[in-house]
């Protein structure tokens, strides 16, 4: 039997919301995810868990969303640095 | 008496990064103003191998970081995990402020190295001289494993 759903609001000005899209397509394993793009935010919403990890999944999509926000933001940042220089 | 630091009204002190925590997660309150998003991100990025991050906005100045230690999780595991985040927090502004200080001055010398054409023709000075160093003998006769030389290293194993 699957976990009780989730949700999880990540602010458009803290994660990438671009990422956040395509990390949500690689815990389809482990969840079905659906995204609600607000103005200013996406809520992602995790049904059917798996119950192995469901104490820890939404802490590790977040996770995971961080670090991918921070990777596009430093590869933005040297791109344009490289078209200034 | 004098106004001495022994006689601040500790009450007076304003702690300039407020922090919570609720016995399984810390928050800690950054504002903005004080810290650029840069510097969060940084010291955030630096948890996430032992804490579960999580950002979210109170307002249009203030983040709200939550820290949620991966293993074992007490009051006072918590409160150090806030003051090790603030600390790496400062770090993360010094480190973006040195690194906008000093933006002009790298970008120059990325471009000299490029473009100087006395830069290339030293680089070809100093292959030339390696070149010739590779050439002579190995004063240091150290055996090396990607050696093709057996006669001196073959007394080890068998």
């Amino acid at each position: 039997m699957p976990a009780e759903a989730q949700t999880i609001e990540l602010h458009g000005s803290l994660y990438d919301l671009a990422a956040v899209r395509e990390l949500a397509g690689q815990y389809g394993g482990v969840a079905r995810l659906s995204l609600e793009e607000g103005d200013h935010a996406v809520t992602v919403r995790f049904d059917d868990i798996d119950t192995d990890v469901a104490d820890v999944l939404v802490d590790h999509f977040c996770n995971h969303a961080l670090v991918e926000t921070v990777r596009r933001n430093s590869q933005a940042e040297a791109r344009l640095r490289g078209e200034l220089a | 008496m004098s106004d001495t630091a022994a006689n601040i009204d500790q009450e007076q002190l304003v702690d300039e990064l407020q922090f919570v925590e609720d016995g399984t997660r810390v928050a800690v309150l950054v504002d903005e103003e004080l810290y650029p998003r840069d510097a969060v991100y940084g010291a955030a990025y630096l948890f996430v191998d032992r804490a579960w991050v999580f950002l979210s906005r109170n307002d249009d100045k203030q983040i709200e970081v939550r820290l949620r230690p991966k293993d074992a999780s007490s009051p006072e595991i918590l409160t150090a995990l806030a003051g090790e985040f603030a600390n790496e927090l400062l770090n993360q502004v010094m480190r973006v402020r040195i690194s906008d200080s000093t933006q002009k001055i790298r970008e120059y010398y990325m471009a000299r190295a490029f473009f100087s054409t006395s830069t290339q023709s030293s680089i070809d000075q100093l292959l030339a001289e390696l070149d010739e160093e590779e050439l002579a003998d190995d004063d240091l006769e150290i055996s090396v494993p990607w050696s093709g030389d057996e006669s001196e290293g073959g007394t080890g194993a068998g």
